[in-house]
């Protein structure tokens, strides 16, 4: 079982959705979630060190997930700085001197602008096989800012359990207002445990919402490169790709780092 | 002195949209009596009554003519005379497939009997009455002659330029529906589906549904669907035995199953449903995208006193990118159900000031969404705009009155026209109205009885705010082979119709966002598709220069405009904070119940306002404080404190981004 488990697909990737089969929120004999609230669930171990750690492995993703999204803005605009305006649909396969998540980001932005301007043929020059990576990052993109307005318009449920024994529940609303019911037997540590799982939930909810404007930022900047009208809006995929790749690296070298 | 009950429920509070002022006949027979009836009004209302008292056949036209044939009374289009001219030629042709035939209809044998009220000079012209309009026309009050004006005549307008209070009153006598959408290709679909539908090219089967929801403790909708919807659909089944009935009664009348009645596997040629419409504060990002959208038996009643999400009600956004709504027509008895104005007309006559509900008149977007549907429209909707009341259905607090409902369904079903079938509640307000102004005159204050009063006031207004979304000339289309899905014609756009986009009708500064759309799976659809993403910019040079920006895209852009609304609102809600702290012995049991939980003790709580006031409930233990709760609770408020500061730094953050994205 994850030990930080969601209803839905979390666009960061720092809850594990829950299998479709098993709601979390639904377990036999347990109060229903209302159905339209967000369930997040938190599985701690039973020894406290190990529960601790397990919390500290989550808040330093946040750390590292946030310093990454810090970064981006400049990365993007050094990018279209160096990059010469309007000339990206004609570099596809020469010119490019970007390497990594830049360099695939170019490659991409030229490929969908050189398709604008051609009249929005589906299938791009080098197979199908990127019209279907551009097609997965707009979808991803659309669920992102799905769960966002389900964030801020609906309540996040989230529970703690240690060792599958619930000892906290807290509703807690977009701005913050929350009601816990505790078990009667927690006790200090148990309660430090709870809150800051919920706090958890609060950063990754504020995380999400940066990622989404960090993105739209980014596709409008780097629009001006593009020749195509409306560039800012064929930029989104592209750019959702750019910016989910860097916060998987953030994410997979504070992972390293800890581990 | 008693308590009226009307259709619409406020999304914050879940409770009355009037909140907890309940309005009584004490005060709508102050109203009444304050009320002035215009003259023109009054006229109308008399003169449509002395008519129905005379004529047996004919209702809103001369003597002679037969309403329900257009070559006999004659078909308008009336667009606002302030409309650019591009405007009105990318309209014109966007509906070019509805005009030819109109065309055909009324005037094949008399050319004027079809009429383009359109341009400068003879489009209408904003504040408008409808005598001034009809004067125009060489006519007056009194009934419909098609050799100075037609019968039905379809609005192409928002409400904003031409207002609500012009389709009531020209409705009195005549047919009168509207259209007025965000892009041309829905003016198009639209069009495309109503002409297909009398081409008899997609026909449904004969089938009509009732909805009727009664939410727990809830009066008004506890009525409607006794007195309204089963009177209705029984009285169908006993009359129309070639036509297939479903009645959904309260508990089954639920979100789900009403996705399975419009646009889903039961879809009927006419749903009739009666429930509670949204109502959103004016500053509600929901407002303009929900209003009217039908609340369902899932909302657990007003005692629950919760806010109100969009998992209780069905609403535009609801209507899948692949729902079968074509050729259908609709009845939707709601609060709002057909739009809103943009003020309150019982607070403006009761209170003597203007209440504003809405940034501005609107039509609601269910409706809407259903007319223009990409793969074929509705054709038509019957709504209310503003409140409804339960006195559409109870006269006299006594009398179950459900006879001009009757009356509007059979029309329906035997074939007649919408306009000839709304022609039962023109009748109605005529008939009201002339005996409100009577009672009104012919006797004093202290002789009046406020409840009767009250009850013909409400009546009146609610039988004059039903509107008809949709060309009125429009019927049913059904046949006993109906056209399968599968072998209806796909309605393609023609290029040039998509050459303008939203912005192409300057009458409303500040539209409506665009509803989301969901595929049928309930998964959400493509909110602007591959093939959109590449549609050119219309905004955008031709020669492809200048800053596109996000806002070419229509998705982004209305969601970015709904973020900084939600970012805004959050703001005004960070005024307080409140933490809330239960104990149980077995979580298991607790409940989250109308905003608390349930089957826990509620052992403290801290209110903390913006301008440092505090409320602290503390836990107590035999006669003490129970440091070990209040502990873990301070610690609870603390990390909300600290949690609500980081909600509004990056709530500004975002603020300064989405400004950037907008000024792109």
């Amino acid at each position: 079982m994850p030990v930080f488990e969601s209803s839905f697909d979390d666009p960061l990737g720092m809850w594990a959705a829950a299998p479709a089969a098993q709601p979390v929120s639904f377990a036999v004999g347990e109060a229903p979630a209302p159905p339209e609230a967000d369930v997040y669930r938190v599985n701690l171990s039973a020894q406290p060190e190990e529960a601790r750690a397990e919390l500290r492995q989550n808040e330093a993703a946040v750390v590292a997930v946030s310093a990454a999204l810090d970064a981006i803005p400049a990365r993007l605009e050094d990018l279209s700085q160096r990059t010469p305006p309007a000339g990206i649909s004609f570099a596809v396969s020469g010119g490019m001197e970007e390497s990594g998540p830049e360099g695939e980001l170019l490659v991409m932005l030229g490929e969908t602008d050189r398709q604008a301007l051609s009249g929005g043929v589906l299938s791009f020059g080098f197979g199908e096989q990127a019209s279907q990576v551009w097609a997965e990052a707009k979808a991803r993109f659309d669920g992102l800012m799905t769960q966002i307005d389900h964030d801020v318009l609906h309540l996040a449920w989230v529970e703690t359990n240690i060792e599958q024994h619930l000892i906290a529940r807290t509703i807690v609303n977009w701005d913050g207002d929350a009601q816990t019911a505790w078990l009667e037997e927690a006790g200090d540590e148990q309660a430090g445990l709870h809150e800051r799982a919920l706090r958890s939930v609060t950063q990754t909810r504020l995380l999400r919402l940066r990622m989404f404007i960090t993105i739209a930022s980014g596709a409008a900047r780097l629009s001006v490169l593009m020749a195509a009208p409306g560039g800012a809006v064929l930029a989104l995929p592209a750019v959702y790709q750019y910016v989910t790749k860097i916060l998987a690296q953030a994410r997979e070298m504070q992972s390293i780092q800890t581990n | 002195m008693t308590d009226l009950f009307l259709n619409g429920i406020d999304a914050d509070t879940g409770g009355p949209i009037d909140g907890d002022m309940v309005i009584t006949s004490e005060m709508i027979a102050k109203v009444a009596r304050g009320e002035t009836i215009s003259q023109d009004e009054l006229d109308d209302a008399r003169k449509r009554r002395s008519l129905d008292k005379t004529k047996v056949k004919n209702y809103g036209s001369i003597e002679g003519t037969d309403d329900d044939d257009l070559g006999s009374v004659g078909w308008s289009v009336v667009f606002p005379a302030s409309l650019p001219q591009k405007s009105v030629d990318g309209i014109k042709e966007a509906l070019k497939p509805l005009l030819d035939l109109r065309k055909e209809q009324a005037g094949k044998q008399t050319e004027k009997y079809y009429k383009e009220v359109i341009g400068k000079d003879l489009g209408y012209q904003n504040g408008e009455s409808k005598n001034d309009f009809l004067k125009r026309f060489d006519t007056g009050p009194g009934p419909a002659d098609p050799d100075f004006f037609p019968y039905y005549s379809l609005i192409v307008g928002s409400p904003e330029t031409i207002p609500f209070t012009f389709q009531y009153q020209l409705d009195v006598q005549y047919a009168v529906g509207r259209i007025y959408f965000d892009k041309l290709e829905d003016y198009y679909q639209y069009a495309s589906s109503v002409v297909a539908a009398e081409q008899k090219k997609m026909t449904r089967a004969r089938k009509a549904a009732f909805f009727g929801v009664a939410n727990p403790d809830d009066m008004a909708t506890g009525m409607s669907s006794k007195e309204l919807v089963k009177p209705l659909a029984d009285g169908v089944k006993a009359d129309y035995k070639d036509w297939t009935v479903d009645l959904i009664k309260p508990e089954n009348a639920t979100k789900a199953n009403l996705a399975n009645y419009i646009g889903g596997a039961k879809t009927p040629a006419l749903m009739f449903s009666a429930s509670h419409g949204m109502s959103f504060k004016p500053d509600d990002p929901r407002l303009l995208r929900h209003a009217g959208a039908l609340l369902t038996q899932d909302w657990p009643g007003q005692k629950a006193r919760m806010p109100i999400t969009d998992s209780l009600y069905f609403s535009a956004d609801d209507i899948a990118s692949d729902a079968d709504v074509a050729g259908m027509v609709a009845f939707v008895f709601a609060c709002y159900g057909g739009g809103m104005p943009r003020s309150d007309n019982f607070y403006r006559q009761f209170f003597k000031q203007k209440k504003d509900i809405a940034p501005y008149a609107f039509l609601a977007q269910l409706p809407l969404r259903l007319l223009s549907h990409p793969k074929g429209g509705a054709l038509g909707v019957f709504a209310h705009v503003e409140r409804a009341w339960g006195a559409s259905i109870q006269w006299d607090e006594t009398v179950n009155d459900v006879r001009t409902f009757k009356s509007m369904v059979s029309a329906l079903l035997n074939g007649k026209t919408a306009g000839v079938a709304t022609e039962y509640f023109n009748s109605r307000y005529a008939e009201i109205s002339t005996m409100l102004t009577e009672e009104l005159d012919m006797t004093t204050p202290e002789m009046q009885d406020d409840i009767k009063l009250a009850g013909m006031w409400t009546s009146n207004n609610d039988a004059r705010n039903y509107t008809f979304i949709g060309d009125p000339a429009v019927r049913l289309a059904v046949a006993d082979k109906p056209t399968p899905a599968s072998a209806r014609t796909i309605i393609q756009i023609p290029a040039a119709i998509t050459t303008l986009t939203a912005g192409f009708q300057p009458d409303v500064s500040d539209r409506s966002a665009a509803a989301p759309v969901k595929s049928a799976d309930g998964s959400q659809a493509t909110n602007y598709g591959f093939l959109d993403a590449f549609k050119k910019d219309p905004a955008a040079p031709a020669d492809g220069s200048g800053s596109p920006g996000v806002g070419g895209g229509g998705a982004l852009k209305n969601f970015v405009e709904k973020l900084g609304n939600y970012l805004s609102k959050a703001l005004d809600d960070a005024s307080s904070l409140e933490v809330t702290t239960y104990v149980a012995s077995d979580l298991a049991s607790v409940q989250y119940e109308g905003g608390k939980f349930t089957g826990a003790e509620l052992r403290a709580l801290t209110r903390i306002n913006i301008d440092g006031d505090t409320q602290v409930c503390l836990p107590e233990k035999d006669g003490e404080i129970d440091m070990t709760v209040w502990g873990i609770h301070l610690e609870m408020v603390k990390s909300a404190q600290s949690n609500r500061a980081e909600l509004i730094k990056n709530i500004v953050n975002a603020a300064a981004s989405i400004a950037g994205i907008g000024g792109k």
